[in-house]
Order: C-alpha cells, then structure tokens, then sequence
C-alpha cells in the first residue's frame, strides 16, 4: 500500500469515526445512560462477593478479607515428588520423620491466620454496619444511598388543598405547553392524570415504589426513580416543562445546585419550570417537623430559588403562594408552601 | 508451562529455531510442558549442568508467576527477559484470589530480575513502558514471533454447517474466558446491538473456562438479558472448529481491559475479518491501522460500530485491506528482524 492511498484511507476512517459518534449519540437516547448502568449491575450481581459492586471499598475490603481466609491453611503435607531416583522415597521418609514437627508449627500458624482472618472478617462487619448507620451522609457518587435517605424523607408535604392549589397552578402554567412535561414526585399520579386530561404529554417519576406501581396499574407513564438520577440519563433539551415537589427540601445543598444545571440542560427553550417547595417559615411546624428533622438542609426563601434560577439562565420567574388562612383574620395568613415559576429562554 | 497452542509456548519456539538458524546452540528448559513437546525440551533442573560458562545467556520468557524466577535469579548466567505481559491482578481478584496472587507475583519477579538482567525485550510499547517502570534499563520492543501460516487450519464441517444453520449475523471473539477480556462488556454491547439494529444476531465467545466463577457469571448474565440462545460458549476448540468460526464470522470485536499483544486479533485479519476494538493496553499497537480501535466501550458506541461497518462495505473492504496491511507489518519475517535487533541491542558484542 503506497503512502498516499494510506492517507486517503485514515482521512476516510477518521470521516466514519465522526459519523459513527454521531450515529451513536442519536441512538444513546434509546438507551439512557440509567439503563445502560442496570446493564451492568445486572452483570455484577452474580460475581462473586457481589451486591456492594466491584469498585466500593467495602467490595475492596470483602476481597482482601476472602483472600486471607483462602491462604489462612498451609499444608504440612510436603509434595514428594522426585526426578531423582530413590529421591520420592527419602523425601517420604524425612516427611514421615518430621510430620510431628510440622504438624505442630503449622497447627500454630493456621491457628493465628484464622484468627486474623476472623477479625478480619469481624471489622468488615462492623464497617457495614458503620456504613449502613451513615446512610444520610452526603455522597456524589452513592446514587443508591442518596435514594434511601430521599424516599425517608418523603413525608407527604403536598397532601390535600395543598395539592389541589399546585394541580390548578401546573395546569395553568402550563396549558401551553406543546411537549413532554415532567412530574416529580408523582406519588399515584394525580398531576400526570390531570395533566393529560387537559391534553399535555406527561409522566411522572417517584421514589414510592409501591405508590408508582398504582398509578401504573392505571395505566400512567410513572417510573420509580430519584430526581437526580433521572434527569442525568436524560437527553440535553428533552423535555418541554417540569413540576417539582416534595424534593427540594430532600436535597442537600449541592444537589440543589445540580438539580438547577441538569435541569438547565434537560429543558428545551421556552419551556417551563415549577419548583414547589416547603416555606422556612412553616418548617418548624407540627405538619413539617419529621421532614424537618430527616432534612439533610432547611428549604431554601422563594428569594434563593429566584436568585439561583436567575444565574442558572431562567427567565419570567415568579413566586406563588399556597397561601392558607390561618383562622378568621386575614393578617394570619400561613406560608406553608410556594411555587417558583421560570421559563427558559428562547 | 510450555504448550504448543499457547501464544508465549508458539514464541518461545520459533525464538529457538530462529537462535539455531543463526548458527547458535538453543534450548529450550521449563519447569512444565504440553505432552506433545515433551521430547522437544528440557527439564530446568538439567541447565546448570549443561551451560553455565561465560558465552551462555538466558532468554527468560516472563509472565505468570513461577518458581523458575527464582531459578533463573539464582544462576550465574547472563541474562535477557522477554516480557510478555502479566495481568494486573486486580482484574481478576474479585473472581480468583489465588490466580490474583500469581499474577502479582509475576510482576514482583519481573522487578526482582530487573537489576539480574542485562536487557529486556518487550512484546509491545506498553510492555516496554511496564518493564521500564520496574526498572530495566534497557528494554527493546519486539513482537511476538508468530507464523501466520499455521492460522491456515481447514474449517471444520460440523461447526460449519451449525452456524450456517443459524443463518445469523456473527460477532466473534476468541480468547481464554477471563475477566480480563472483559467478555462481560462484549456481552452487553452485543445486547444493545440486538435491541439497536439487529435482534437476530450471535456472538460466538471461543476460548477456554480458565475461571468457572466468570463463565457463570456470563452464562447467568446472558441469561438475565434473555439472549442465552443467541451467545455461544465453546469452551476449548481444536484449530479447524477455530477455524470454522474464523470463516463464518462476520465482525471481530474485542473489548478486553488488558492484553499484552492479543494474537487472536492477527487472526481475525488473517481470515479477513473487521476488527472493532478497544484501543486499551497493547491492543491499539497490535491492531494499528488494520481495524477500526475505540478510545471508550461505550455500549451504544460499540453497537454503532459494527453496525456501521457491516451496512457499509466500503469500510468494511477498507477494514479488511488495511488489516492484511497490518499483518504484512507484523509478519514472522518482519519480527524475527526486529527480536534480532534486541538481542544485539541486549547482548551488543557478543552477539555475532
């Protein structure tokens, strides 16, 4: 092959490698980036030593622990194999002569190596239950643990008239609305059900397992998810509004910031956002205080969403009131919840 | 333990009957042989009584773990390592702790003979980098002396006409079942293939169980994703049902996480076959420009490859012609110019 039909050939493959980028960023949204992370857990599940998944550290700690125990017995059988003549046969007889003292020396060494291995084996259990005991402490990379502290502290905060003020705001918001539109937390379904009665493609995502398998036997789009982790596997500009509450107080704080950058990712231009959050003033409040107390951080003044939003590239934000009357006199009016609605800019 | 169908076995003759061409005296000791070679080499108890003066030099062919290390360590002889590669063992920990320990046994040997040595030779750059980073100090890369004619096996009919039968789009990859080959990867691009752009099509995973625990793991894995009937596991094969798969191939994609060379990647551009392949470790050397290498196993990525390659045969001729390209580079000829060029790189006046 002569040098210019060479270059010809890698202008021509680097050509293809562009297209099949391409071709394989289209078809990256068949498979989200979730679905392609079950794929592999799926794998994993049947190494051995599985479920706390190959790179953890206590998968590491699992390992070295089972490689100690595998080399805790010695044998005091020495091999006597010989290609010497007669060689087998001394080698046998020195064995048989020295068994007792071996035996004895390596009845010691196999006594302690158990006994290592056994504690070992013991402050691996006891780390577990360490881990297991700080399932709230904040990790970038522990979706799963992020998951279990967020559906603890799921109490219902939009139960009621509560719900029923943000289901009439969502459908005002966003009759106009022509695309998919996200609901989190979805619990049964009851704004999915509302929104596409009015005509609006949408589907809902919770963390209720069993509240979402209900709404699904009723033949709704919802999916048992986190926020986070759905909307990362989400493609850029797929969606055309969303709804979110009951997880903004769930979040610890830098959560929140990236919730506000894959949300500025995953909506498309003039879409629109609601973000519905318990007020600071109602969280020390009896309907409040198991949130308060299992929340990883106090909900955020409408005035920090509308701040943050505002960096993170929204516009036309404004902030709406559950406003709840608080007896006879309209001076006691009790801020118990707030929706923040943004759109992102065309 | 020399073996006659092992790539490092194959090497480690032709690297003898290159020496004796040369008008030079070789052997071959090992602490282990294939029956079939069992005439053909020598005990490594016998070397010491044999040679052990000034003009001897030892070629030690390096890569598990051994006792003939220390051997070779404790012999006042001159000597030269061929590195082959180990695998780290972290890949194979999980699956294998005793296997692990070999294997990190065969590095701690390769920096324990660094400073017993004279030089290194290394089958590829990554080695050479590995053999540097343990301490040689003069290292060369030669790759491995393989005769591309012995790939030349008639196909066997059986094996054959079952594949024909399943009258499916074949995605091939031959090497021993390790983690290390990372055919749990294969086999979920191959699934996101299936659901992509073709449901009817077969991967063929050929290659020795060299750890049960992954063979199941793969087998339950395939299973999970509803293909079992789609994946083949042949276990060992002789060279004409090797062969076979060879010839009904339609792709070769390889997405191990480590391999020192990778000789089943020559072969699938001997039988004119695209290769897609992960460029990770010394696999993006051995491939070059004969196949189309990733830089992620992405396994969209991977689907779309091949998808690409098999819908548009311009590629896959041009796959094909560059792999034969490759192969020329690579030729017995080539690299027994280039292992002489070590060895006089290594040994430097003595060796005439």
């Amino acid at each position: 092959m002569n040098k210019g039909s060479n270059r010809q050939e890698k202008t021509f493959l680097n050509d293809i490698m562009d297209e099949i980028a391409q071709e394989a960023a289209q078809a990256a949204g068949e498979l989200s980036e979730a679905a392609s992370r079950r794929l592999d857990d799926l794998f994993w599940q049947f190494a051995p030593f599985s479920g706390a998944g190959r790179n953890s550290k206590s998968s590491q700690f699992d390992r070295i622990a089972q490689t100690v125990d595998a080399f805790a017995d010695i044998d005091a059988l020495v091999p006597i194999e010989s290609h010497k003549p007669g060689g087998a046969y001394l080698k046998r007889i020195i064995r048989k002569l020295t068994f007792w003292y071996m035996d004895y020396l390596a009845y010691q060494v196999v006594s302690f190596a158990k006994a290592a291995s056994a504690a070992l084996m013991a402050l691996n259990d006891r780390l577990g239950l360490l881990e297991r005991g700080s399932d709230g402490y904040p990790s970038r990379t522990g979706g799963s643990q992020r998951q279990n502290w967020s559906a603890m502290a799921q109490v219902d905060k939009t139960s009621g008239p509560a719900r029923q003020w943000l289901v009439q705001l969502a459908l005002q918001q966003l009759n106009s609305v022509n695309g998919r539109v996200l609901h989190f937390d979805c619990d049964q379904g009851y704004l999915v059900d509302a929104l596409i009665n009015s005509h609006t493609d949408a589907y809902g995502v919770g963390q209720n397992e069993k509240s979402v398998n209900v709404g699904v036997r009723n033949g709704l789009d919802l999916r048992c998810e986190g926020i986070i982790e759905h909307l990362s596997s989400l493609r850029s500009g797929t969606l055309k509004g969303a709804v979110l509450n009951d997880c903004l107080e769930a979040l610890f704080l830098n959560d929140r910031y990236l919730l506000l950058d894959l949300l500025a990712k995953k909506l498309s231009p003039n879409a629109k956002l609601l973000l519905c959050s318990v007020h600071p003033d109602a969280w020390g409040k009896d309907d409040y205080i198991i949130a308060a107390d299992l929340a990883p951080a106090k909900p955020f003044d409408p005035k920090t969403w509308s701040y943050l939003l505002e960096k993170y590239g929204f516009e036309d934000i404004s902030v709406h009131d559950e406003g709840v009357y608080n007896g006879t006199d309209n001076s006691h009016i009790t801020r118990n919840l707030y929706c923040i609605t943004a759109s992102v800019p065309n | 333990m020399l073996a006659p169908r092992d790539a490092i076995g194959a090497h480690t003759l032709r690297v003898r009957h290159l020496l004796r061409r040369l008008g030079l005296h070789s052997e071959i000791f090992v602490a282990g042989v294939h029956s079939d070679l069992a005439d053909q080499v020598m005990d490594y108890r016998q070397f010491s009584s044999k040679f052990s003066d000034s003009a001897t030099w030892i070629i030690y062919q390096s890569s598990i773990g051994s006792r003939l290390a220390s051997v070779v360590a404790g012999l006042d002889v001159k000597k030269i390592v061929n590195y082959h590669s180990v695998t780290p063992a972290f890949l194979l920990e999980l699956w294998d702790p005793k296997v692990a320990v070999l294997l990190a046994a065969g590095r701690s040997e390769l920096k324990r003979l660094a400073p017993l040595s004279v030089a290194g030779v290394a089958d590829s750059a990554y080695n050479k980098q590995e053999m540097e980073d343990v301490g040689y100090t003069s290292c060369s890369v030669a790759p491995p002396l393989i005769d591309m004619s012995n790939f030349e096996y008639a196909p066997d009919e059986k094996t054959l006409k079952e594949l024909k039968e399943r009258d499916c789009c074949l995605w091939l990859f031959v090497g021993r079942i390790v983690p290390n080959k990372a055919q749990h990867d294969l086999i979920k691009a191959f699934s996101v293939y299936r659901r992509l752009y073709d449901p009817n099509a077969c991967l063929a995973l050929v290659g020795g169980v060299f750890l049960p625990n992954y063979q199941l793991a793969l087998e339950n894995y395939a299973a999970s994703l509803g293909i079992s009937d789609a994946v083949i596991f042949t276990d060992s094969v002789t060279s004409s049902e090797l062969s076979a798969y060879y010839k009904s191939a339609d792709i070769f994609v390889c997405l191990s996480d480590h391999e020192g060379f990778c000789v089943p990647l020559l072969e699938a551009m001997y039988n004119k076959i695209p290769v897609v392949a992960y460029a990770q470790a010394a696999v993006g050397e051995t491939v070059g420009e004969g196949g189309l290498l990733l830089e992620k196993k992405d396994p969209v990525l991977v689907a779309t490859s091949v998808h690409k390659i098999l819908s548009d045969k311009k590629l896959r001729d041009t796959l094909v012609s560059s792999g034969n390209a490759q192969l020329d580079k690579l030729s017995l000829a080539q690299n027994e110019l280039r292992f002489i060029d070590a060895l006089r790189h290594g040994i430097g006046e003595d060796f005439k």
